[in-house]
């Protein structure tokens, strides 16, 4: 289950600033690509493009063949059941708790669940990234940074998305927790065979073997890792030696 | 004198340009409302039930303290004056049909509504505005959730049926609470007015009243999350909050206007 994601002549202005240019990336099926760059180099714009929440001033984003900018509001929300995304800033619903959070793309997707498919799933994803069970009343204002951050990433992974879009998943997490969550990513992937995009500040944040790696500079995308396409080949064996 | 009086026609020019493009936006807003509403269909969303009864709770239930106390204190001022000086002017026996009239068709639905717009118009539109800022809209929009189905279709039916509720509850406790007070006030018995006001509520007035309530709450739904929705970052939350109640207001009499216009005039 994974997605081919392809963006090409991407160029994104703000007012004077041209905050993208020209960008092209193919991300192939069950693909993982890390963008790297400094503050403000454009890495979420990117990202919130690849998912259809900014339009580009330019270019093209398809997945799987399909123009996200030429689809209607509906087809584009039909299409994104597909998606797991977590944002720099946990963007959990307020007034929803842990597991009302979580539950949310089971109960609004359409997805024919009952109750009891819902809970059981939500905690299987808690057990997964290690979110205690004494924490699924609370409301998101009550939790410390990491556990937001494993709540969002649980919330994005519950619904087996064909492509996770990752922005800066690390950030303000705890070396234990960004352990867990990199093992639950490289398990997940490997078992579901995800597509994969991550912007992240530290290139290391994936096993170099396994991802391609990208820098955004000057609003242009640089490959920070020359070798890629013969990485790619290596990653596909890799990642069923991985799963098993 | 000239220049002064072309940059105020200029001014004059680019509010109303800008109310227009309001409105329209507004009427775009409504037009996906409904829409969102016929295309959900068979779709299950186990999280809509509990968004409206939070909703409703927060407008509706929350505002009976405040409601009733208005309706006690408008219904004894209307009464009582009604009571006294009707006679007087030879026009005594109009009595029940003047109450009707004022606290049933008008009174009732506007007092109702601006009460909702106050507390909870400017609560919504802060927090959908909030909702924007932290990203939850963003976050509901890449799960494939509708915002308007999620956020806005709630708020709409929360506050229309809080709106006709509290309505409901203003005419019950501003006429009984109305005629308990004229009659300590008096000594004149209350049921002899009570039968008075029974006799002329017509089936027409009680339509023409829920047609208000309905109209009205549709209205402050609908300018409290545009509002809400306008937000792009976090100064403009207040200020959304406020414009929220400013238009909700504004709209509510203008439409109540025409509304009074068309049932009694025309």
């Amino acid at each position: 289950m994974s997605c081919k994601l392809e963006l090409s002549g991407i160029t994104f202005r703000r007012g004077e600033n041209t905050i993208l240019s020209s960008v092209s990336l193919t991300v192939p099926p069950g693909g993982v690509v890390v963008l790297g760059g400094r503050s403000g180099s454009g890495k979420s714009t990117l990202l919130e493009i690849c998912a259809g929440l900014l339009k580009p001033s330019d270019g093209r984003v398809a997945w799987d063949g399909a123009e996200v900018g030429r689809m209607s509001k509906y087809a584009l929300y039909a299409l994104r059941k597909s998606l797991g995304y977590v944002f720099q800033v946990h963007a959990l619903i307020a007034n929803h708790s842990v597991f009302d959070n979580i539950a949310l793309p089971l109960r609004c997707g359409g997805r024919d669940l009952s109750g009891e498919q819902i809970k059981k799933r939500v905690w299987a994803q808690m057990e997964e990234l290690g979110i205690g069970r004494d924490i699924e009343k609370k409301f998101p204002e009550t939790l410390s940074a990491a556990q937001l951050r494993s709540v969002a990433l649980a919330r994005a992974l519950v619904s087996d998305p064909k492509l996770l879009i990752l922005d800066e998943p690390f950030s303000g997490v705890d070396p234990f927790t960004s352990t867990t969550i990199i093992n639950v990513l490289r398990r997940r992937w490997a078992k579901s065979g995800m597509t994969v995009i991550m912007a992240a500040h530290s290139m290391s944040a994936w096993p170099e073997w396994e991802a391609g790696r990208y820098q955004l500079k000057d609003g242009r995308l640089e490959s920070a890792d020359e070798a890629f396409p013969a990485v790619r080949d290596l990653k596909y064996n890799q990642k069923f030696t991985y799963a098993k | 004198m000239t220049g002064s009086i072309l940059r105020l026609a200029d001014g004059v020019w680019l509010k109303a340009a800008g109310i227009w493009r309001m409105v329209f936006s507004m009427a775009g807003l409504l037009f996906d409302t409904f829409y969102a509403a016929v295309r959900r269909g068979r779709t299950p969303n186990l999280s809509l039930m509990s968004q409206i009864n939070r909703q409703i709770l927060y407008t509706g239930v929350e505002a009976f303290t405040l409601v009733g106390a208005i309706a006690i204190m408008c219904g004894s001022a209307i009464v009582l004056v009604a009571m006294v000086n009707m006679p007087k002017l030879g026009v005594g026996e109009y009595f029940g049909k003047i109450l009707v009239i004022v606290i049933v068709g008008e009174l009732a639905p506007l007092v109702a509504s601006l009460v909702v717009a106050g507390r909870s118009g400017s609560a919504l539109a802060a927090y959908i505005g909030t909702m924007r800022v932290s990203r939850e809209v963003d976050a509901l929009e890449v799960m494939g959730i509708d915002p308007i189905q999620f956020i806005v279709q709630p708020a709409f039916v929360g506050i229309v049926v809080s709106v006709i509720c509290l309505n409901v509850y203003f005419v019950t406790i501003g006429i009984m609470g109305g005629l308990v007070v004229a009659q300590i006030a008096t000594g004149v018995p209350l049921w002899i007015f009570f039968d008075k006001i029974l006799d002329a509520l017509q089936f027409k007035d009680v339509a023409f009243t829920l047609l208000k309530s309905v109209a009205f709450g549709l209205i402050v739904a609908l300018v409290s999350s545009w509002h809400g929705l306008s937000v792009r970052n976090v100064r403009m939350v207040p200020i959304a909050a406020l414009n929220a109640v400013v238009g909700s207001v504004f709209f509510t009499l203008f439409v109540s206007v025409l509304l009074s216009l068309g049932y009694y005039v025309l």
